[in-house]
């Protein structure tokens, strides 16, 4: 298949250590923030949509280990020569509870972009999108390139989650042109069930279009769930995997996360993107 | 009475033979094969660097989650996964050879006679040392099977010396409880220095699964958290130790580095601190110079050992 790629980009970010700026850190909904940086060199000119940048939660000892956020958006140097990087994350630990203290002008350190982001084949004509919760973080951004740089591409994204707060940026990407379906599992928006739900349902009716590609992000439980329903359908597919991991690089094999034919890979370098199929699925635990 | 140097001074030292233009090395398994810092760290700049732990054949690891953070550090169940060492020559030691940096490659074995393949089959090649790794926590009948027994550690070392011309350094676990008996052990089996610490076996727990944090149940603690032991260590083991000592455990800044040298390190090694900053070994060799002019010292050497206390 041939693959759209930008890993090769002479356009392509290099990968080093930053100290970024807070320019924006709000909550968005529930326990999910964006936070929003000023990175200073003007280089950088583009970004693959689904790479990492490693970011440390403290200037000092404790936590210790910079987290794995992916790109939501990244917008290159304007008028002032600063690019702009943002993430979206979920306070759920120590980490990303003292990130929801920083206010505008904190100084951040981290390091990126990282990893292997999505690719999408030339001939793709109809992209599906399954984000589950803080998943959306990484298809957002490919939502926005698909959008912004091919002609007659559909792009359709069902954003999910256990309930209404934790279905975010609907209306940014409808702004953007995508079309925009919800689901939530207590029913409070959109269909009451999962974004596979929709996707099955979905999938029913274009059974006999060709050229789709699918993209998901989400809970490992659900990206296993979306492996069975691609396989069904016959559809190419790549998913954005979550793992813990301490450097980022390939250095501390931390990620590593088993695949079909090639034992195990990392998360970090191999991925965070990856074929659906070449995930042994079978062998994933949850975070 | 303390006079300021004004001329540049020296940082080399000598290991066991081995000469380092500055006494900073990458601790292995913080490194990877190089390779993954190239476009990050000056690796010419670098004392020397010691690469993933090498064994006979590829190993595969430990099944995830393999990593988890603590408190000032981190828990690693890796399970020595590494490329086997024919691989390691013929696709990662050339990248390395590209610098003027000496590369002292990490060994490990599953029993005695595959430590003596592995140092046969590393002799012919143009590497600067072996750093023998009798202490790895996270293998069953791993290293530090050999790392807890004096008798065993005689074996291993001695095994391997009689095998290589290169420099051995034996690599020593914490996890004892008297560390002058395998220092000891390992300078009769003819190692030219020792390293030492590998990581404290540790253990975190999902109270709300209770379940393990980590796959392999338990895993290696690095990273600041257990500086303070380390240099216990590190300055017990100079006390009685006959060959050189290369000091590491939660070595971030190049204060931590000093404090090793001063309680008898002749060369550190910077490890988990590579995962939160790669330039984090360059940094210390930049601060042990501030550090020498300032206090107008000539040369690192005249630094080890100097402890003051009654």
């Amino acid at each position: 298949m041939k693959r759209r790629q930008w890993i090769n980009s002479p356009q392509e970010a290099p990968t080093r250590q930053w100290t970024a700026r807070v320019v924006d850190n709000s909550r968005v909904s529930g326990r999910a923030y964006r936070l929003d940086l000023a990175l200073p060199a003007s280089d950088p000119v583009q970004i693959q949509p689904g790479r990492f940048f490693m970011i440390r939660t403290s200037p000092g000892l404790d936590p210790f280990l910079g987290r794995p956020f992916s790109v939501f958006r990244f917008a290159p140097p304007g008028d002032q020569g600063e690019s702009r990087l943002s993430v979206l994350y979920r306070a759920v630990g120590r980490g990303t509870e003292l990130m929801t203290t920083w206010n505008k002008d904190q100084p951040v350190h981290m390091m990126g972009p990282l990893g292997q982001g999505f690719t999408v084949p030339e001939r793709a004509r109809h992209v599906l999108m399954m984000a589950g919760g803080i998943g959306i973080a990484p298809l957002f951004g490919l939502a926005e390139w698909v959008l912004r740089e091919t002609e007659g591409v559909h792009v359709q994204i069902c954003v999910g989650g256990r309930s209404t707060e934790d279905v975010l940026m609907t209306r940014e990407l409808s702004a953007l042109g995508a079309q925009v379906e919800v689901t939530t599992e207590d029913g409070s928006m959109g269909m009451k069930g999962r974004v596979t739900d929709w996707f099955s349902e979905r999938v029913s009716h274009l059974a006999q279009e060709e050229e789709i590609m699918v993209y998901a992000c989400g809970p490992l439980a659900m990206l296993a769930a979306v492996n069975t329903l691609t396989h069904r359908a016959g559809l190419p597919c790549q998913v954005s995997i979550e793992a813990r991991m301490a450097c980022g690089v390939g250095s501390c094999l931390g990620c590593a996360v088993k695949t079909r034919e090639k034992g195990y890979q990392l998360v970090c370098t191999t991925g965070p993107v990856f074929d659906v199929m070449d995930i042994d699925w079978e062998d994933m635990k949850p975070l | 009475m303390i006079t300021k140097t004004r001329t540049q001074p020296d940082l080399s030292v000598n290991i066991g033979g081995i000469t380092l233009k500055n006494p900073v090395m990458t601790a292995s398994g913080t490194f990877g094969y190089g390779e993954e810092y190239a476009s990050l760290v000056d690796i010419d700049r670098l004392g020397a660097v010691v690469p993933k732990g090498i064994s006979l054949i590829p190993i595969e690891g430990n099944p995830p989650p393999r990593i988890v953070e603590t408190a000032a550090g981190m828990l690693n169940a890796i399970g020595l996964q590494n490329v086997g060492v024919d691989v390691f020559v013929r696709e990662k030691l050339p990248f390395l050879k590209q610098f003027e940096t000496p590369v002292i490659v990490n060994i490990f074995g599953h029993s005695i006679d595959e430590y003596r393949r592995l140092a046969r089959r590393l002799d012919s090649e143009d590497v600067a040392g072996l750093e023998v790794n009798i202490s790895c926590p996270n293998v069953q009948k791993g290293g530090c099977f050999f790392g807890h027994d004096p008798s065993l550690a005689f074996d291993v070392i001695h095994a391997v010396r009689r095998e290589t011309s290169h420099p051995v350094i034996a690599k020593l676990s914490p996890n004892v409880t008297d560390i002058s008996v395998i220092i000891r052990s390992v300078q009769d089996g003819g190692a030219d220095a020792i390293s030492l610490i590998n990581t404290l076996v540790g253990m975190a727990i999902d109270v709300d699964r209770r379940q393990p944090k980590l796959g392999n149940i338990t895993g290696g603690l690095s990273g600041p958290a257990i500086k303070p032991v380390a240099l216990r260590m590190v300055w017990q083991a100079a006390q009685v130790a006959r060959v050189p000592v290369i000091g590491l455990g939660g070595i971030v800044t190049a204060t931590d580095a000093l404090e090793f040298i001063i309680a008898g390190a002749s060369a550190v090694e910077v490890g988990t601190a590579h995962f939160i900053r790669p330039r984090a070994a360059l940094d210390v060799i930049d601060g042990i110079d501030v550090y020498l002019r300032s206090h107008g010292i000539d040369r690192i050497t005249d630094l080890v050992g100097t402890l003051r206390h009654e």
